[in-house]
């Protein structure tokens, strides 16, 4: 077997000095006791540990230990090893200097056991391995400085050996008020954290310098594809944005009571019309068809060479999987229930749309389905660079899908979140969403596939985040702080400041409550410098599971020509924010880097960047 | 994999000034330990091996830390071959706690502090010999000088250098043996190692140098072919309740040499003669199933060098596979340990020997193990 050497990756870090604890680069503690004896008690009791024995330690084995508790909080799964495959490098300058001091005091009186055993430095790595049962490797170095160079090689040496699987190595002094903790994870396997395991990332994450992604390998989006309201392609959508005609209408084709009472944004065919589109059946799911001809369309816009010989994954989101189906066996059910069409139930379950699509796809290699409420499709996009990044697979078509079915539109109805009349996203005065429907992918490829294209990609997908709002079911906290943690991480993972950001194209629902929530997010981050803003939902309707795949579709198109979208209906500025929407339709501007916001039900917030080539 | 040759060694102790005249005591069975009165380290008498005063220079701009290390170091280049100015050398420090001594007769300044940190003397000493690249310093208790010896030999394995020197001292003051005496951890007497009646270690004083180089020299085709560390994740100050620790550091090492236990003809136990200490080890050896490989103990002979103790007992097993003879264990009467091992008692010299392992324990619950092969 050929001797592999594999990546290693820093998949967390914590540094603690001048009263701040940080948290992969990111201040999670800081307050102002007056020395670093209180510091460090008040950093144990903010993080809420219970081991009674850290109140024994010396100050250096606390400041240590602490900073191994805040590294692999949430961020170490144990059970994937075995207790010798952990192990700990640690290096500091002045070894024990500071207990040393202290026992040397109590010599004179009676010497002091419980000291005299701190005036060793690798104690700490004792009580770490203690804490956490690790019984592999333990070492600790001094040297005048943090030597990033020796621990990034002595560290790899002992992961290419095989004698460490997973690593704790840093830094750790203290003697006397001076102090500084400064502990990396080091593992074989990336996380979306991560960052690779070389000198120059050890040095900025010791210096508090933001973590550049340089050694990330790029993701490009080869091809699009989407249908909606306003086009069944993105020809369509695009002639439409530039003449400002909105998709939102009367309801033509489903059968439901809200007929010329609530407006959707429907897809301009029936489902026999689809069908033969499709060269599927009448009786599948809508959710099927619509998805079908948008990643078909991605799929020949990026035109692979060799597609078939590479690994290729079908990400698709949906929400309502093949309800509309099932509304259709239920009515003759609910009279007899002897009765009702069982094949119209086969596909009701979510995942039996994606395998559908995969189907029509002739795609083979990973197939799954996601479903996180309105983010659904944005995180079908991030998963989909994921697997790519990590060397899984070569291409990925991602995306989702949705249609309009009496279920959603009776259910955001109940919700009191529909607008009577056509949405108006981001104005002081909107009173709800509009549904809409259909679908949009994008074709993810690796940097390796991006070079064998005969057309050049639209962009990179260059940031990506998911956080969860962790305030309630189906309403946006007041702040924001979901959208706002996103938008952050996703900025953050692109190594970009908020001024870089060229074009946001919003969630922008029209809810009150959306809409208020996301504008003070993007006022808490962009503040006093905000890009343009929009949300093509003013055209589209809210598409759902389909909403961020659409949207990743008009923002790679944004990149790559240089479109900024109007946010159509657009009146007055909301109060609590001092920015309002284009609503224009603008070409050949410079856009560098687009985000492109989804949020959903249950607090799961998607923020994406698409960059420039 | 690249091999690894040791390509020489000295021990500079109170035994002697050389690996030959350390050697040579150890076979007559002289022993560095005996009642010591030296009020500057303690007010009541005390059983160590320790130097005499008079063997150091007070006008030195070397401690007597240093003053230990450049005359092992320097004794040990001498035989060696090795340009300590080439590009591709390195040295490795190991020590517990250096210069700590200063700390007890200065008042403490930002000066001392730097000058009492174990980086200060590693450069001093490097700029002495005129070594180019920075030293590497390990301070891991008392198996620093196993782990510079591991340290060393993954060092040139991986390419990183050609040559490695691989140095360890400590000098006993009143900070360690208050430090040890506290614990109630000293000998009254001269230590007993792996014996019913043991009660507690003798501390030493010493310095010990192994040159390591990628190539093979005329001294005596020694190989270190493996060496591991593993932790307790148990206690702080107490060893390991199984052994099973140990016993994975010597798994792990031989798994390195490529070699199963019979393969081992001795082990140089780290033995230091306290209860727990020995009791440890003996049932890391079983579950290593090396309980009837002879063993030995050098504690007797040096006392607990601490930080060059692995240094100097990995040179003085060398010397017994060049020689093939095994060193009994000065103290050691009738076996005192609830799982028994081999204790080696008489000097042994009726085989030839290939193999050996040398194993140490320290605070922290660290273990380390190393294994010497003889071509």
């Amino acid at each position: 077997m050929p001797d592999l050497i594999s990546k290693k990756y820093i998949t967390s870090s914590c540094v603690i000095n001048h009263n701040t604890v940080y948290k992969n680069g990111i201040s999670v503690f800081a307050d102002n006791s007056p020395d670093v004896a209180n510091f460090l008690i008040s950093v144990y009791k903010h993080f809420d540990i219970n081991y009674s024995r850290f109140y024994k330690m010396d100050n250096l084995s606390k400041l240590g230990w602490l900073a191994s508790e805040v590294l692999l909080k949430d961020s170490f799964a144990k059970d994937r090893y075995k207790p010798e495959d952990v192990g700990l490098i640690f290096s500091n300058a002045n070894a024990s200097l500071d207990t040393d001091l202290k026992y040397l005091v109590s010599v004179e009186d009676i010497a002091s056991p419980s000291l005299f055993v701190y005036t060793l430095p690798n104690i700490v790595t004792g009580e770490i391995c203690i804490r956490n049962n690790f019984k592999g490797e333990d070492a600790f170095f001094i040297c005048e400085h943090f030597n990033a160079e020796f621990i990034e090689n002595y560290v790899s040496n002992l992961f290419d050996n095989n004698l460490m699987q997973a690593c704790i190595c840093g830094w750790i002094e203290l003697t006397g008020e001076d102090y500084k903790a400064a502990l990396f994870l080091i593992e074989k396997n990336e996380n979306d954290k991560s960052v690779s395991f070389t000198k120059e990332q050890l040095n900025m994450i010791f210096d508090n310098k933001e973590m550049p992604l340089t050694n990330s390998p790029d993701i490009y989006v080869a091809g699009i594809g989407v249908i909606s309201a306003i086009g069944n392609n993105a020809a369509e959508c695009l002639t439409a944005f530039e003449s400002e005609n909105s998709g939102i209408g009367d309801i033509t084709h489903m059968q439901t009571i809200h007929r010329n009472n609530l407006p959707v944004a429907e897809v301009k065919f029936t489902n026999d019309e689809l069908a033969e589109m499709t060269g599927l059946p009448a009786d599948i799911s809508r959710t099927t068809m619509l998805g079908v001809l948008a990643a078909k369309e991605a799929l020949n816009d990026a035109a692979i060479p060799g597609l078939a010989s590479l690994r290729v994954g079908f990400i698709s989101a949906n929400t309502v999987g093949g309800m509309d189906k099932s509304e259709a066996f239920f009515v003759p059910f609910l009279a007899d229930n002897k009765k009702g069409k069982l094949r119209n139930v086969f596909d009701h379950e979510c995942g039996s749309v994606t395998e559908a699509i995969a189907d029509q796809l002739g795609i083979k290699d990973y197939i799954t389905t996601i479903s996180t409420a309105c983010s659904s499709s944005a995180n079908s996009i991030f998963y989909g660079a994921r697997l790519i990044k990590n060397g899984l697979l070569d291409v990925v078509v991602a995306g989702g899908a949705d249609a309009l079915t009496k279920f959603t539109l009776n259910g955001f109805n109940t919700l009191m979140i529909l607008d009577k009349d056509f949405c108006r996203p981001f104005d002081e005065n909107r009173q709800g969403l509009n549904l809409g429907e259909g679908a949009g992918y994008v074709v993810l490829v690796s940097e390796k596939v991006a070079q064998t294209l005969k057309n050049d990609p639209y962009c990179k997908l260059s940031g990506y985040n998911n956080s969860n709002d962790a305030y309630h079911q189906t309403a946006s906290s007041p702040d924001g702080t979901g959208s706002y943690l996103a938008m952050k991480g996703a900025l953050k993972k692109a190594n970009l400041q908020p001024s870089n950001i060229s074009y946001i194209n919003l969630h922008g629902t029209g809810t009150p409550n959306n809409d208020s929530a996301e504008g003070t997010a993007v006022k808490r981050l962009f503040d006093p410098h905000y890009p343009p803003v929009s949300s093509t939902k003013s055209f589209t309707g809210h598409t759902l599971g389909a909403s961020g795949g659409i949207e990743a579709v008009f923002s790679a198109l944004a990149v790559k020509h240089g479109f900024i979208y109007p946010n159509l209906r657009f009146e007055t500025r909301m109060n609590e924010v001092p920015f309002s929407p284009e609503t224009k339709f603008q070409k050949g501007k410079q856009i560098d880097h687009v985000m492109s916001n989804s949020f959903g039900f249950g607090g799961n917030c998607t923020s994406l960047i698409f960059s420039k080539i | 994999m690249a091999a690894v040759y040791v390509v020489a060694d000295n021990i500079f102790s109170p035994l002697g000034k050389t690996t030959a005249e350390n050697f040579s005591q150890l076979k007559a069975g002289g022993s560095g330990v005996k009642e010591q009165t030296d009020p500057q380290i303690a007010d009541q008498r005390f059983y160590a091996s320790l130097f005499s005063k008079t063997s150091f220079s007070d006008k030195s701009a070397h401690t007597k830390f240093e003053q230990l290390l450049i005359a092992s170091i320097e004794e040990a280049l001498s035989n060696s071959g090795v340009n300590p100015r080439d590009k591709k050398i390195v040295l490795i420090l190991s020590s517990t706690k250096g210069n700590i001594g200063l700390l007890e007769t200065n008042s403490f300044s930002v000066d001392l502090k730097k000058r009492i940190a174990l980086n200060t003397s590693a450069t001093l000493i490097a700029e002495y010999f005129g070594f180019v690249n920075s030293p590497i310093v390990i301070s891991n208790a008392c198996i620093s000088g196993i782990m510079g010896v591991t340290t060393g030999m993954r060092l040139i394995q991986s390419g990183q250098y050609e040559n490695i020197v691989v140095a360890g001292a400590d000098v006993i003051t009143k900070f360690i043996l208050s430090g040890f005496q506290s614990f109630q951890a000293i000998s009254q007497t001269r230590c007993k190692p792996f014996d019913i009646d043991r009660d507690g270690i003798n501390l030493g004083e010493g310095a010990a140098t192994m040159i390591l180089s990628s190539k093979l020299n005329n001294s005596g085709n020694i190989q270190v072919t493996g060496g591991a560390v593993s932790n307790d994740a148990n206690h702080i100050s107490a060893p390991s309740r199984t052994g099973a620790e140990l016993a994975h550091a010597i798994e792990s090492t031989l798994q390195q040499a490529n070699l199963s236990a019979t393969d081992i003809d001795f082990v140089s136990a780290h033995g230091t003669a306290t209860i727990y200490n020995d009791e440890m080890e003996a049932k890391a050896i079983n579950l290593s199933n090396l309980q009837n490989v002879p063993s030995n103990s050098l504690k007797g002979y040096y006392g607990h060098t601490l930080g060059a103790a692995g240094l100097i007992e990995s040179i003085i097993s060398i010397q017994s596979l060049k020689e093939n003879i095994i060193i009994p264990t000065l103290g050691f009467k009738a076996i005192g340990v609830s799982t028994p091992i081999n204790i080696a008692t008489e000097l042994i010299s009726s085989k030839k020997l290939t193999n050996c392992l040398k194993t140490a324990s320290g605070f922290g619950g660290c273990n380390a193990a190393v294994a010497f092969r003889k071509y």
